[in-house]
């Protein structure tokens, strides 16, 4: 295989990941389907970029996430806990889950 | 949606609502003592926590993630302090160290792990919002306001 491939501890140094990762992330590629991206002119190149968009969609949810809490917290100082709203099977059949 | 994510949904949506519920009960903490902006705060924040440990817990412990997630919220909830998914500087940069940052336990994890443990914590992410955002909108048509 490569000749750069470290024989040495197993740590994270960037050199000896270089060609496992472009690997992997390629794979990660593929179990993010709607990740799309453009065709780069290299392999390397291509991975950074869905190292990248990956980070930028974690941060994304997270971000809903936050905002999703806080919209919860305004509904449920609405809500008057003994009532039917939190029947879980309701809310369920809602979500169609 | 296969199989298994219709799992997850329907576990994460279980174990999520009986939070809120719990959350929402009146005797918690939240009292008319405190300023309402305080009250809505500080529960957003309670939401929050409680929604990345109900889809930990929905997901399982086989995944490294999810045992990094809930071992950090347990040490934080021992110092009191809010913010469960604060982030952890990563050690090691190379050209994963965003992403080590990210992934509970990313920092930890070899290169292989890493990036399998981040596709499930996105798939993971992506339903919880997903959810978050089903409940809200039935909450928002229902209320009164």
């Amino acid at each position: 295989m490569s000749s750069r491939r470290s024989a040495s501890r197993a740590s994270s140094s960037t050199m000896s990941e270089d060609e496992i990762i472009t690997d992997l992330v390629l794979k990660l590629q593929a179990l993010l389907p709607h990740l799309n991206p453009r065709q780069q002119t290299s392999r390397q190149a291509q991975a950074s970029k869905v190292l990248k968009e990956t980070c930028s969609y974690i941060r994304k949810l997270e971000k809903e996430v936050d905002d999703l809490s806080g919209r919860l917290s305004q509904l449920l100082g609405t809500i008057d806990p003994n009532n039917q709203d939190f029947d879980l099977d309701s809310i369920r059949s809602l979500l169609q889950i | 949606m296969s199989a298994t994510t219709e799992q997850l949904e329907r576990n994460f949506t279980h174990r999520f609502l009986t939070s809120l519920r719990r959350i929402n009960s009146p005797d918690s903490k939240t009292t008319t003592t405190h300023a309402a902006g305080l009250v809505i705060r500080r529960r957003s924040l309670r939401i929050k926590r409680a929604a990345y440990s109900s889809m930990a817990r929905a997901a399982g412990s086989h995944r490294a993630w999810t045992r990094a997630l809930l071992s950090r919220a347990r040490s934080q909830r021992r110092r009191q302090q809010h913010d469960v998914h604060r982030r952890r500087q990563g050690r090691e940069m190379g050209r994963a160290g965003k992403l080590r940052g990210l992934v509970p336990g990313g920092s930890r994890m070899e290169m292989g792990q890493l990036l399998e443990e981040t596709a499930h914590y996105v798939q993971c992410l992506a339903v919880q919002v997903r959810v978050m955002q089903a409940v809200a909108d039935h909450f928002s048509s229902s209320s009164s306001m």
